[in-house]
């Protein structure tokens, strides 16, 4: 990489860094987790970088990658799961007196993945179906039975009187 | 739901780890054990590049090509029929999965492709035909789909390995591997299939047993996407999600018009489905790229024999499926899976209860005579469930 080059990509992950790490925690809900995919996702894009920099938004391509990043480690984490042919339903959060916001990470945490990243994507980000679908690769049928199966699952996983609306 | 998850929107409690200067470490050693691989690895494409030919070859005994605003494909049906109603039935699963959705159609709605969900974990693809269903044991065991069945019952589709997609044909019991890696998305009567290669190109096997050939695409796109083809082996996709694009059977290809928005060009538009030179797909005034994409998605129809476009109304989503005579399948602005007809909107019944977001029921597929419907409804346990429609 040429050095100019070089020195926009530092400058620009630099002050991206924060804004990555909150998108990669409210998908992985945890922090280390979180820092792993930021990391793996702008080392990815250093390699891109030539191809990144003349995109017409870089930081929605840049959220791209990292949420196809997080997908994937899905995909892998299946091959594990089906060796045990079983996927054990996820037990709702205790009611521990914490806060509302971390009772919510925690209900997230437990929503299968691919779920959570439609979650995301279309109530944090506010994306359309079409943008979700574009972003994750899959047809706007699949996510919306995502984001259905997503939201009856956190339904049934927080306390009543967190309201998941309909 | 929205304000719900934004509340979340703060950064690890843990210190942070990233570290810039290691990535750019990191990817220059990846680099470097790429740049060793890589020669190898080109000279096979080339190889596999001078046998496919990498042109778009002309189908055997296609129908003739619908030109845009020209002339127009032969119609495959006669005179529409009338529809008023439609009653929803549950189709049956083996092995007593406890969910299951279908994914596509053929133009008769004898077939019927879907996956369900094993109890124990994972997708199964699966076909329903004459009231009965069989699993289709497509190799791979991370997630499998089937995106299209012809009327033959051809069923095409992709499963998912650890290196990513690949594409599967299915006849009869038979399963045919279309190449290394890619997937399959439709596939026509005459047994043409289109996909992608998973690389960022579209592609098109003239038969199963054929090998892929790239589709032609402006050098300045750098994801090509085919997702459709008609009757008469004309493609319908996008370059960068963002640009709807036409393959037509002559081997021309061009950017379809943009829709209107508000009588302005739409920024972005896309092809999703195409039936007998009706077209379906999406557009936005804003572009994907634009942050954080408040601008709403329209629903859109092209007609191929006059090259207009118009918005459909009525929908709040893009159509999931278009059928001979322009009518579409989608979730109305209340949420309502309803069928279009160019008469009044006709809403499909759910397993249970309604939600006003259109995810609680989804008809996935159409029939040409617009008499099968076929998709997903939530049941009283908001368990997605494979259904059909009969309309009459």
């Amino acid at each position: 990489m040429r050095d100019g080059a070089e020195e926009e990509y530092v400058e620009y992950v630099t002050a991206r860094v924060p804004v990555l790490r909150r998108l990669a925690y409210v998908l992985t809900g945890d922090g280390h987790r979180a820092d792993d995919l930021v990391q793996q996702t702008i080392t990815t894009l250093y390699l891109k970088w030539q191809r990144a920099r003349a995109a017409d938004n870089l930081d929605a391509y840049v959220r791209t990658m990292l949420i196809r990043g997080y997908v994937d480690e899905k995909r892998l984490a299946w091959s594990k799961v089906r060796l045990f042919r079983h996927l054990p339903e996820p037990e709702p959060v205790e009611e521990t007196g914490a806060e509302d916001r971390t009772i919510l990470r925690a209900a997230l945490r437990r929503v299968p993945r691919q779920q959570r990243a439609v979650l995301v994507l279309r109530f944090f980000y506010d994306l359309p179906v079409d943008e979700v679908a574009g972003i994750l690769g899959c047809t706007a049928g699949t996510v919306k039975s995502h984001t259905s199966r997503g939201l009856a699952t956190l339904r049934r996983l927080l306390p009543p009187r967190i309201e998941v609306p309909r | 739901m929205t304000e719900l998850l934004r509340s979340l929107d703060d950064e690890p409690d843990t210190p942070s780890t990233v570290d810039v200067r290691r990535a750019i470490a990191t990817a220059r050693r990846t680099r470097r054990v790429r740049r060793g691989v890589t020669g190898a690895g080109a000279a096979v494409v080339t190889v596999a590049a001078s046998l496919a030919g990498f042109t778009l070859t002309r189908p055997t005994a296609a129908p003739p090509p619908p030109v845009l605003a020209t002339s127009a494909p032969q119609p495959s049906v006669a005179a529409a029929p009338t529809v008023t109603r439609c009653a929803i039935s549950r189709l049956p699963v083996p092995d007593k999965a406890p969910m299951a959705l279908v994914t596509a159609a053929d133009p008769t709605g004898a077939w019927i492709a879907g996956r369900i969900y094993p109890k124990s974990g994972g997708y199964q693809a699966v076909l329903w035909h004459d009231g009965t269903v069989a699993k289709v044991m497509l190799p791979g065991d991370l997630e499998e789909a089937l995106r299209d069945v012809n009327s033959s019952g051809t069923a095409v589709g992709w499963s998912y390995t650890e290196d990513g997609p690949v594409p599967y044909a299915y006849r009869n019991g038979e399963i045919t591997k279309l190449a290394a890696s890619g997937s399959a998305l439709g596939i026509n009567d005459a047994g043409r299939i289109v996909g992608d290669d998973d690389e960022g190109n579209a592609v098109v096997w003239e038969s199963v047993g054929a090998k892929p050939s790239r589709l032609p695409a402006p050098s300045s796109a750098k994801t090509v996407q085919a997702r459709a083809i008609d009757l008469d082996g004309t493609v319908v996709g996008s370059l960068d999600l963002s640009i709807p694009y036409i393959w037509l059977p002559d081997g021309t290809h061009r950017r379809m018009p943009m829709p209107e928005i508000d009588g302005k060009p739409a920024a972005i538009a896309q092809a999703f489905d195409i039936r007998n030179g009706w077209v379906t797909g999406m557009a936005s005034t804003k572009s994907f790229k634009d942050s954080r994409g408040s601008a709403p998605v329209h629903a859109v129809r092209w007609n191929l024999r006059t090259g207009e476009s118009e918005l459909v109304g009525e929908l709040q989503y893009p159509a999931d499926a278009v059928n001979a005579y322009g009518w579409q399948v989608g979730n109305d602005r209340k949420g309502y899976p309803v069928l279009i007809t160019g008469e009044k909107p006709i809403r499909l019944p759910g397993l249970a209860k309604h939600r006003a977001d259109g995810t609680a029921t989804i008809a996935s597929t159409l029939s040409d005579d617009g008499r099968i419907i076929a998709g997903q409804s939530d049941d009283t346990t908001n368990t997605i469930q494979a259904v059909m429609w009969r309309c009459r």
